[in-house]
């Protein structure tokens, strides 16, 4: 770990184009040695996940859980929030799982202030997005469950209150995948939530080899498939369900991963959903409060060869920085994850065998992903995190462990491919468990990517990443004026040399968790950003040229535009 | 080819171990030899009599069985083979060419098990046997026994270094295994000896493909397609790196292609919609799509009745199940095979010997067919569609008496059963038995006033009397005779319109003839052509037609 040497740098946006001055520079270092070291324990994370397992397979125990890092007292740390799962029956512990949520030291530890926050859910939970629904500049917080989901509006005081019901977002169905997006562009955040599938917890299916008694979890083929929902915002507090008015409806998805993005660059978010077993869903959004679904159309919803994979994660980036977005999908074990190339024309290329993910990816059974640039090279690389559903894969005749690695794939930049590094990047990166979700911060700030992965029925890891900061960077924290003031659905362009990235602000993502909020650039080793481009979620754009790296810029929406 | 679409090489060979031609011999061992000099020369119904001579000269000639068995091996006369090369064997175990013909035989028809026991008994007596080894690694191969495979495969290659054949295979087991950079080492080393090779070019050119390597992976798979134009993982493969090189027209041109050889390949129906949408050919991209999501639904259901039975594989319902869906998907060999499995597994179960009953019958394999009703009827004797089945099979190979006991017997368990009704009529129909047979044809219809076939078979019960005295419209007075034509007409109109098959529409144009509308009838019999163009039938009516309609102009 390395502390970052220099202050916060905040800086309020007001022309069109300024100058920045008078922050220093730090000195590039050529080392670029990296490595992830596990400090979960040294951070104080105590919490651990539970599947509420008795021996009976219930299938809500193979999904795991997501994690958030957001700041929610607005101390300029990112804070982390976990999802837990709750007893099944048969189960037997006095222990009750709840989500826990960890305020932020800024010293590299954690203090666990769920009982205070009052957001220590009980419910089967899976996912979790955070975006400022009321506008009030507190990051508010959704939690999807089996079950009845929470929406947990924050007070501003280091509390929040559960205002679900009241805000018409209970979703009482088989949750998943969440995120907050202004589709309509309103100023007011709207939310898709995944659904999964139908599923009586009171008739819970016997799947397996039945003749010698040894028993799995069923496959998702065993169950029927329901609609995700579409909430749009009213701006007063509550939502409105716009599922099938907005062209949302469809029965066939068993969804689980879900990004917003905006594919085409025509200023709106675009929704994709990564289903398992079925086609993933890809919603165009038409700029009139509709959706038209087009993943066979673009070439999103299968693999190469026309077949419907075990989707889990996904994600957008812009991989080889050409400001279009580019997507990934994590799939099950003994199919490849996917990554599409956005053509730039409304189609996307399956290139997952020219970038050299197909194989690596083959043997593991992937959950979340991102893109993120875990070198400040300023070329996003792929983080995927893997664990196997069975425990019992011998015994099922099928390949491949319970536990598993993750993998980083290193972006190659000049040739488009990807080359796995995770083995040379410490012990945190070689670490075989049964993973889920992942969150990304920088939790220390020290001016690189860490990352929190959680993992089925233990404890979770915070990777703490060292040396990722001997390159440079920069850190953007986007505020909102004339819409969400989180500014989700931001789309910041910086140029640097002949260096262009392309990022948005974005809620939900990966595979059931929320990243920080804050936009984290690698810079190589410029020592200034040539120009900052922001297009605000209404569309309107503000500039900001000649700006120092390594630091943390807080940018402010223009309020006169 | 594998179901992964990799290919092997077939390149077994028949053995034959024999004398030298005498063209003046008349002994058994002459005969034989005459036999063997046909054979070589291809000349195999010859080669047969002769090794038959030799077998009527000496019974004892396990030589000339050996030949026999060999020809009906080499014509693919499987069961006659197997017989000769067991007598053979029976005469003299472990003669060679039996023995090595047999295994070869089993390996033939998928019997690898027996293949490989057989094999691996030979390779043990003859270690330094080149076809032997080539026969005990494809047998190997083709039972999926890829770690074996390859040792068999290397010993073969001991002996006989260059054959490229066997490095082909040797590349496409060390595939199967997932040990791609073995499988390119040896399809290269295959195209060293013989770049000529299309099945080591396509299949190293799917690797490199598969791999992201395009500007290798293409002039291989060019080359595969130019040696051999029905290699379709080649195509499809090739059509993948013309969709990634944005040649979106030529992609669509290979797609086509692959779809041709290969109507049922869902990967290139998929490719086809995405690269018709890229060309802006939205209709057509719209139509390969919904073929695309008609044969997947197809392909999902099969494959969640497959793994079913992964599950449970000692579970007769299962196979019965899976049966069932082959067949409503109109893979009928894949259906035979379960139902086959169901019985094996539980010889009582009745529903799956009718099952199999029904697609022997529809195979033309009536003793087969006789047999599964039977054993069902042996189960479930009181089932009239057991009965009405075994009817139609004693009917097809004219056992009329035991076809009818069969139909009466159930309809005295089921008298609603139109198809035993049916199937009584034509039996008295094709004996004559006129008056009989109407009585039939109508109470089928009285069962069921939409069943085609009595419709149609009424109909030309109707049109047959008018050609026989005594019997049907020809006896009839003028008026009663025109009330009983359009009668027909109706008949047979309501049969097409229920089931527009050719048949009908042949019986419909004889009965437009019959009524004086010729143009109609001409229309109609155009129509059966149209839909069956090589039915002589259909061509021979309707030039007796058009003559007739010429004459009467």
């Amino acid at each position: 770990m390395k502390r970052r040497s220099n202050s916060i740098g905040i800086l309020i946006l007001i022309g069109i184009a300024i100058v920045a001055q008078g922050i220093p520079i730090r000195p590039v270092n050529a080392d670029t040695h990296i490595q992830f070291v596990d400090v979960t324990q040294e951070a104080g994370i105590r919490w651990k996940h539970v599947d509420g397992r008795s021996g009976q397979k219930y299938f809500m125990e193979t999904l795991g859980s997501g994690a958030a890092f957001f700041d929610y007292d607005k101390d300029g740390d990112p804070d982390l929030y976990f999802v837990n799962s709750a007893p099944l029956p048969g189960y037997v512990s006095q222990e009750i799982p709840t989500n826990c949520l960890y305020e932020n030291n800024g010293a590299g530890t954690f203090t666990d202030v769920t009982e205070k926050a009052g957001v220590g859910d009980t419910g089967y939970g899976h996912g979790c997005a955070v975006g400022d629904y009321d506008n009030d500049g507190n990051l508010d917080l959704y939690v999807t469950n089996y079950g009845v989901n929470r929406l947990y509006r924050n007070n501003g005081d280091g509390t929040f209150t559960d205002v679900a019901e009241a805000a018409g977002v209970t979703e009482p169905r088989w949750s998943t995948g969440c995120a907050f997006a202004d589709y309509d562009r309103d100023g007011h955040l709207d939310l898709y939530v995944v659904n999964y599938i139908v599923f009586d917890i009171n008739e819970n299916p016997w799947c397996g080899f039945k003749e010698k008694g040894i028993r799995a979890y069923c496959e998702p083929d065993n169950f029927i498939a329901q609609s995700d929902t579409l909430y749009r915002n009213n701006g007063d507090g509550t939502f409105t369900d716009v599922t099938k008015t907005a062209g949302i409806y469809n029965t066939t998805g068993k969804g689980l991963g879900v990004v917003w993005g905006d594919y085409n660059n025509d200023g709106t978010p675009d929704i994709y959903v990564a289903n398992d077993s079925t086609e993933n869903l890809f919603y165009h959004n038409t700029g009139d409060g509709t959706f038209e679904e087009v993943g066979f159309r673009v070439g999103v919803a299968l693999s190469e060869d026309g077949a419907a994979e075990n989707g889990m994660g996904t994600a957008f980036g812009d991989w080889n920085n050409d400001g279009w977005l580019d997507l990934t999908v994590t799939n099950y074990a003994q199919q490849t994850n996917t990554l599409y190339h956005n053509d730039a024309d409304g189609f996307f290329t399956d290139a997952t065998a020219m970038t050299k993910t197909a194989q690596l990816t083959y043997p593991y059974l992937g959950w979340a992903t991102a893109f993120i640039d875990y070198d400040n090279d300023g070329y996003q690389d792929l983080f995927v995190a893997n664990g196997h559903l069975h425990e019992n894969l011998a015994e099922l005749g099928q390949e491949g462990t319970y536990g598993q690695r993750n993998l980083l794939f290193r972006n190659n930049t000049a040739n488009g491919t990807f080359t796995e590094v995770s083995e040379s990047l410490g012990p945190g990166m070689t670490l075989e468990d049964v993973s889920r979700g992942a969150t990304f911060a920088d939790y220390d700030l020290d001016g690189d990517i860490d990352i929190v992965v959680t993992n089925s029925n233990t404890a979770p890891r915070l990777l703490r990443n060292d040396g990722g900061n001997r390159k440079n960077y920069l850190q953007l924290r986007l505020t909102a004026t004339n819409g969400s003031t989180d500014a989700i659905g931001a789309r910041v362009k910086i140029t640097t040399g002949d260096l262009t990235q392309t990022r948005e602000v974005r809620s939900g993502d990966g595979y059931l968790s929320q990243q920080d909020l804050t936009l984290h650039f690698g810079i190589g080793d410029y020592e200034r950003v040539d120009r900052i481009e922001v297009v605000w979620q209404r569309g309107t754009q503000q500039f900001i040229e000649n700006v120092p790296v390594n630091q943390v810029l807080s940018l402010e929406e223009n309020r006169s535009e | 080819m594998s179901n992964k679409g990799v290919r092997f090489v077939a390149f077994l060979l028949i053995v034959f171990v024999g004398p030298a031609w005498d063209a003046a011999a008349q002994t058994s061992e002459d005969l034989y030899a005459h036999g063997m000099k046909a054979a070589q020369q291809g000349h195999y119904t010859q080669a047969i009599r002769y090794f038959q001579h030799a077998i009527q000269r000496d019974p004892t000639s396990a030589q000339a069985y050996a030949g026999l068995g060999t020809v009906y091996m080499q014509i693919s006369q499987f069961a006659e083979a197997e017989v000769a090369l067991k007598q053979a064997l029976d005469i003299a175990p472990g003669l060679l060419q039996a023995e090595a013909n047999l295994a070869l035989l089993y390996t033939r028809t998928e019997r690898n098990a027996a293949a490989i026991d057989l094999y691996g008994k030979l390779s043990r007596d003859h270690p330094d046997s080149l076809q032997i080894q080539v026969g005990l690694a494809t047998a190997y191969q083709k039972a999926s026994r890829f770690a074996e495979a390859i040792d068999a495969y290397h010993r073969t290659l001991n002996l006989s270094p260059k054959l490229a054949e066997a490095m082909t295979n040797l590349a496409s087991c060390y595939e199967a295994v997932k040990q791609q950079e073995q499988a390119i080492r040896y399809y290269t080393s295959a195209l060293a000896v013989n770049p000529e090779l299309s099945m080591a070019n396509g299949n190293l050119g799917a690797i490199y493909q598969k791999q992201g390597e395009l500007d290798k992976a293409r002039p291989l798979l060019e080359k595969a397609i130019r040696l051999d134009p029905n290699f379709t993982a080649a195509s499809y493969r090739l059509g993948l790196i013309a969709s990634k090189h944005r040649e979106f027209q030529r992609a669509v041109d290979l797609y086509r292609r692959v779809i041709a050889q290969h109507p049922d390949h869902i990967g290139a129906y998929y490719n086809l919609a995405q690269a018709l949408f890229r060309l802006k050919q939205a209709a057509e991209g719209r139509r390969a799509m919904e073929t695309y999501r008609r044969l997947n639904a197809i392909a999902q259901e099969i494959d969640t009745r497959e793994r079913a039975i992964l599950l449970e594989p000692s579970n007769p319902r299962k196979q019965y199940q899976l049966g069932g869906t082959y067949e409503k998907h109109g893979k009928f060999d894949k259906a035979l095979e379960a139902y086959q499995k169901a019985v094996k597994l539980q010889p009582e179960y009745a529903a799956a010997h009718y099952k199999l009953g029904k697609l022997y019958f529809r195979e033309g394999r009536f003793s087969e067919a006789e047999n599964a009703y039977l054993s069902a009827i042996a189960v479930a004797p009181e089932q009239a569609a057991l009965h009405a089945g075994l009817g139609a099979v004693y009917y097809v190979q004219d056992r009329f008496e035991d076809a009818l006991a069969e139909y009466k017997t159930a309809i005295v368990y089921d008298a609603s059963l139109v198809h035993a009704q049916v199937g009584i009529a034509v039996i008295h129909h094709r004996r004559g038995e006129f008056e009989d047979a109407r009585a039939a044809y109508q109470n089928a219809l009285k069962l069921d006033a939409d069943a085609h076939y009595a419709l149609n078979g009424l109909a030309r019960l109707y049109l047959e009397g008018t050609s026989r005295r005594g019997w049907g419209t020809q006896s009839l007075p003028p008026a009663k005779r025109a009330a009983k034509i359009q009668e027909t007409v109706a008949l047979a109109e309501k049969a097409v319109r229920l089931a527009p098959i050719p048949q009908y529409l042949q019986t419909l144009a004889l009965a437009y003839f019959q009524a004086g509308a010729h143009q109609k009838a001409l229309k109609a019999i155009q129509t059966a052509i149209e839909m069956e163009p090589e039915n002589s039938a259909f061509r021979e009516t309707w030039a007796k037609m058009k003559e007739a309609d010429e004459k009467t102009k």
